[in-house]
């Protein structure tokens, strides 16, 4: 069994990376894969923005991490900093600036030392099984 | 020790990836990750001494680079082929990064446990 990192970097709408990502996490644990979390960096932290509305008829991004989050109890991290940087707001940060939260719940809001950490600890207990990916 | 390689393509100012790959090595160092940066194709640009980000108001990226040390991160090197793509004298370049042929960044790449592209 291996165990996987996910790093995605492009916004649901600009790239379909994203939704590469998506599928590949869902082929990964119905083949009996571990996904250890998703992290969401630099645009791709706008997966968790709850304001960003795709056009009639077109499929919602974040309704499938969702989803895809709740049948499999995967984390969805999303870098806070990149978050701020973007205007995807937590609800301390929204709170903080007087603005309103924009970070669908099913997203936690993190530092980047998470996934590094995360990275660190796999690395260390059985770097054979670990495989890392960006999107 | 977990391996990480940060590979930084891209030009600085123009857009976010270059600070987004320095705040990505200071974090993994931060949480003892010995990390290993590489600066390739027009990513070679953020080591150019003579840039000047005032008039932007953005932060030095090559001042930030040369601080990559003081956070332990002393391995940073530039592929030199790109150099001479990029028609860039190494004189011009801050001497923080080694030069690094086509073979030992593929070497870099196999040994490390992830690798990160900005």
């Amino acid at each position: 069994m291996k165990k996987f990192l996910i790093f995605v970097t492009r916004s649901p709408f600009d790239s379909l990376n994203g939704q590469t990502a998506l599928s590949f996490c869902e082929a990964a644990i119905a083949l009996g894969h571990e996904v250890e979390h998703v992290f969401f960096y630099q645009q791709g932290v706008q997966h968790a923005n709850v304001d960003i509305k795709p056009a009639s008829g077109e499929k919602s991004t974040l309704a499938q991490w969702v989803t895809f989050s709740e049948q499999t109890k995967t984390p969805l991290n999303v870098c806070v900093t990149a978050s701020i940087k973007r205007g995807v707001l937590s609800v301390e940060d929204a709170s903080y600036m007087q603005s309103h939260s924009n970070v669908h719940p099913a997203f936690t809001p993190v530092g980047m030392a998470e996934y590094f950490a995360a990275l660190n600890t796999c690395a260390s207990s059985d770097a054979d099984s670990l495989i890392c990916m960006q999107f | 020790m977990t391996k990480l390689l940060i590979i930084s393509t891209q030009p600085p100012y123009v857009a976010s990836a270059s600070q987004d790959a320095l705040e990505a090595a200071l974090a993994a160092s931060n949480v003892g990750i010995k990390v290993t940066f590489v600066l390739s194709q027009q990513g070679l640009y953020q080591l150019l001494e003579c840039q000047n980000s005032t008039s932007l108001q953005k932060r030095s990226i090559v001042k930030q680079i040369n601080a990559l040390p003081l956070y332990d991160i002393d391995a940073i090197y530039y592929v030199k082929d790109d150099m001479t793509d990029l028609m860039l004298s190494g004189q011009t370049l801050t001497s923080t990064a080694k030069p690094i042929d086509t073979d030992a960044f593929q070497h870099l790449c196999a040994v490390s446990n992830a690798i990160l592209r900005f």
